[in-house]
């Protein structure tokens, strides 16, 4: 391999790293997305403190 | 990021955000969890996270043009056209040093105050320092590669690096796997200053030991081409607004962690 060739792994280590990171953290923001819908679903079904009970 | 946006502006009628607490506007049900800390400013968070995304891209194309075209090419054997990853290879060191040295800072805090904030953001910058640091021991060997003949020499300072890559690994896997509780945080603070005090050391270790690495200390003596400084310059810019864009997101996601299992707990309870 020359020189640029080295460069070019050298700088394509540095994107797919950064790439690899963020994708692991939107999977991880994703995942605390789908936890809101699903706390906002329960707390829509669930009874409030205020409401009749018989 | 279109998951965080959907999640942080889920409140019409569930989750919102409001004055920087996340409320749950059903029928008045568990507002704001965190009795320790009502405001975490999530909003305000979330606009300087959007700052940092649009200065990153426009800094790193600039970085980048200074590096591989406005920079003179090194000597041969500094690596020749190898020695562009340089005005990347350090500023990530440094922005890893940065990270290493918030976590010290919050570690300290955590123990001193018990601040589940400290904690957070003491976690928050391991992971983004450790990203910084896998980085350097990403490019470093391929530069070595090229100028040395060797991907890798256990001379001092790459040793010293992968010493403290290993630390913060090892602080990053106690915290994933263990339980979390107040112990495991207090380890982890510990673990966290134990492994900023390598910081000093791979940055001196150049002049400590007899090392094949070049020294790279910030002096006055200078020794660096006008137009090399100016593309190192430029690469610390930019690798420090990525470094920051990337601390904030992660700060965000312990947050909204933190909250959502705190929300959760509630909920439970209720039920």
């Amino acid at each position: 391999m020359n020189g640029l060739g080295y460069l070019v792994l050298a700088y394509g280590f540095i994107w797919v790293a950064l790439a690899v990171y963020l994708l692991l953290l939107g999977r991880r923001i994703g995942r605390i997305g789908r936890e809101v819908e699903e706390l906002r679903r329960r707390a829509e079904e669930a009874p409030g403190p205020h409401s009749a009970r018989p | 990021m279109a998951a965080k946006n959907r999640g942080m502006a889920a409140g019409d009628g569930g989750l919102a955000i409001e004055n920087g607490g996340v409320t749950m506007k059903d029928g008045g049900v568990a507002a704001k969890h965190d009795r320790e800390r009502p405001h975490d400013h999530l909003a305000a968070w979330l606009a300087v996270g959007r700052a940092f995304d649009l200065l990153t891209v426009p800094l790193v194309i600039t970085a980048l043009y200074f590096a591989m075209v406005r920079a003179p090419e090194a000597a041969g054997d500094t690596g020749g056209i190898v020695q562009r990853v340089f005005y990347f290879h350090v500023p990530f060191a440094m922005a890893a040093f940065l990270g290493f040295g918030i976590v010290l800072v919050a570690s300290i805090g955590f123990l001193a105050h018990g601040r589940r904030s400290w904690d957070a953001t003491a976690e928050a910058a391991a992971e983004t320092g450790l990203l910084c640091c896998t980085i350097v021991l990403l490019t470093g060997p391929v530069w070595a590669r090229f100028a040395w003949g060797a991907w890798w020499t256990w001379d001092a300072r790459l040793t010293s690096t992968l010493v403290l890559w290993l630390i913060y690994a090892g602080y990053l896997v106690l915290r994933a796997y263990m339980a979390d509780d107040a112990r495991v945080r207090r380890y982890a603070a510990v673990l966290g200053i134990i492994g900023a005090l390598n910081v000093p050391i791979v940055y001196l270790s150049v002049r400590w030991f007899r090392t094949q690495h070049p020294e790279t200390l910030i002096s006055k003596r200078g020794g660096l081409d006008p137009s090399m400084a100016v593309a190192l310059r430029m690469g610390m810019l930019a690798v420090f607004t990525v470094f920051a864009a990337l601390l904030v997101k992660r700060l965000l996601l312990g947050r909204l962690e933190t909250r959502v299992a705190a929300l959760r707990a509630g909920l439970d309870a209720r039920e």
